[in-house]
């Protein structure tokens, strides 16, 4: 009868006014790394959006005027682009990793407390799961290193667009210097010969001359 | 691989840490650098909580963990709050494995898989968590093990004056 009522009891009285203060403190943080990730993902669209149409326009541009420096010029801002892309998605990495914990305690909390009775593990394990998220950082992955270099979230779909961009740079230089080598040796050959007609007719003028002065000496 | 044979295995890698340690901050030519780059290896320290920890978490409260993740933390946890309700009053067993906590803390924020490598965070390591975590080692040898517990307390003792 008293283990009955004792389930019944509330859920304040079943964690303690520690656990209750902790919950408090998780969902002030939970609503703050809400409204940081939100700010994260509206600057990394309209970032993400400016480095790739930048890039895509400078391919274009340089595979329609057929100029090389233009496809250099997007051959190297490319990699540099999807860099600085990277680096600031590591940096919203955590938060995202926290804001997902603290997502899901927030859910078991409100699960728990919309309960009439409830089991004294559930409690316990909602406990525990509290204390450990507590004041330290949380990074659910198994064992990142210190310098992850695998792509983070979002960027992982990008990362594939911003290589194609780059190989569509190479290529396109490829193509404009293959297409200016072949001018290059038409127009050598055009002006070879030219130079044998110019230099033909530089003969016939000089026989001319010849022509002229012995005509005038024979007279 | 029982706790305490993790512990007679790793307690002479902890020696040459010290060794390196010592031989650096001796040594004329550029002493805080060499100091510093010896402070900052550590693996065989962490690899020796968590090879602790993998093989005393079982045997002892029957959790398993393989680092210091947050699920690893997470299971410790949960099992931790049900340990300390029944447990009256708490022994060394207990705040050992609550030490697993402070590690877990420690090595995911700063040290191991953080943002930061800064000397201080080495420095909080090597003065706070890593010798109290070997000192609360020594208490719970000292039930079990002592000849094992005279060895940890020596190189506690070491750790303090050198580190």
């Amino acid at each position: 009868m008293s283990e009955s009522s004792d389930r019944r009891s509330s859920l304040a009285d079943q964690l303690g006014a520690d656990a209750i203060e902790l919950v408090r403190l998780m969902e002030a943080d939970l609503a703050r790394h809400e409204a940081v990730i939100n700010e994260h993902h509206r600057t990394s669209i309209t970032i993400r959006g400016f480095s790739l149409s930048g890039l895509a326009v400078l391919v274009v541009a340089g595979l329609t005027s057929r100029t090389v420096p233009t496809e250099v010029a997007a051959f190297v801002l490319g990699p540099l682009l999807a860099f600085a892309d990277y680096y600031y998605s590591r940096l919203y990495a955590s938060t995202d990793q926290r804001l997902k914990v603290l997502a899901q305690l927030s859910v078991r909390y409100r699960q728990l407390c919309g309960r009439g009775i409830r089991k004294q593990e559930e409690v316990d394990d909602f406990l525990g799961d509290l204390r450990s998220f507590g004041t330290g950082p949380v990074v659910p992955a198994d064992k990142p290193s210190l310098r992850p270099i695998r792509p983070l979230g979002r960027f992982a779909l990008f990362l594939p667009v911003y290589v194609a961009l780059v190989f569509a740079a190479v290529g396109s230089a490829v193509v404009v210097l293959v297409g200016t080598s072949q001018r290059t040796t038409v127009d050598v050959r055009l002006c070879a010969r030219f130079e044998a007609r110019l230099s033909g007719h530089y003969r016939l003028s000089e026989l001319s001359c010849d022509r002229s002065s012995d005509t005038k000496a024979g007279s | 691989m029982s706790s305490e044979e993790v512990v007679a295995d790793y307690l002479p890698l902890v020696s040459e840490f010290l060794d390196r340690v010592e031989a650096a901050s001796e040594s004329d030519d550029d002493d805080d650098d060499l100091r510093e780059t010896e402070l900052r290896s550590i693996s065989n320290l962490i690899r020796f909580a968590r090879d602790f920890y993998a093989a005393f978490l079982k045997d002892q409260f029957r959790v398993e963990v393989s680092g210091f993740s947050y699920p690893d933390k997470r299971r410790v946890s949960r099992r931790l709050v049900r340990a300390e309700r029944a447990t009256e009053p708490p022994g060394p067993a207990l705040w050992l494995a609550q030490l697993f906590e402070d590690l877990c803390d420690a090595l995911h924020g700063e040290i191991e898989f953080g943002y930061s490598d800064s000397d201080e965070a080495y420095r909080e390591f090597h003065q706070n968590e890593f010798p109290q975590w070997l000192y609360q080692l020594a208490e719970w040898l000292a039930e079990i093990n002592p000849p094992l517990e005279e060895q940890v307390a020596a190189v506690v003792e070491r750790y303090v004056r050198v580190v």
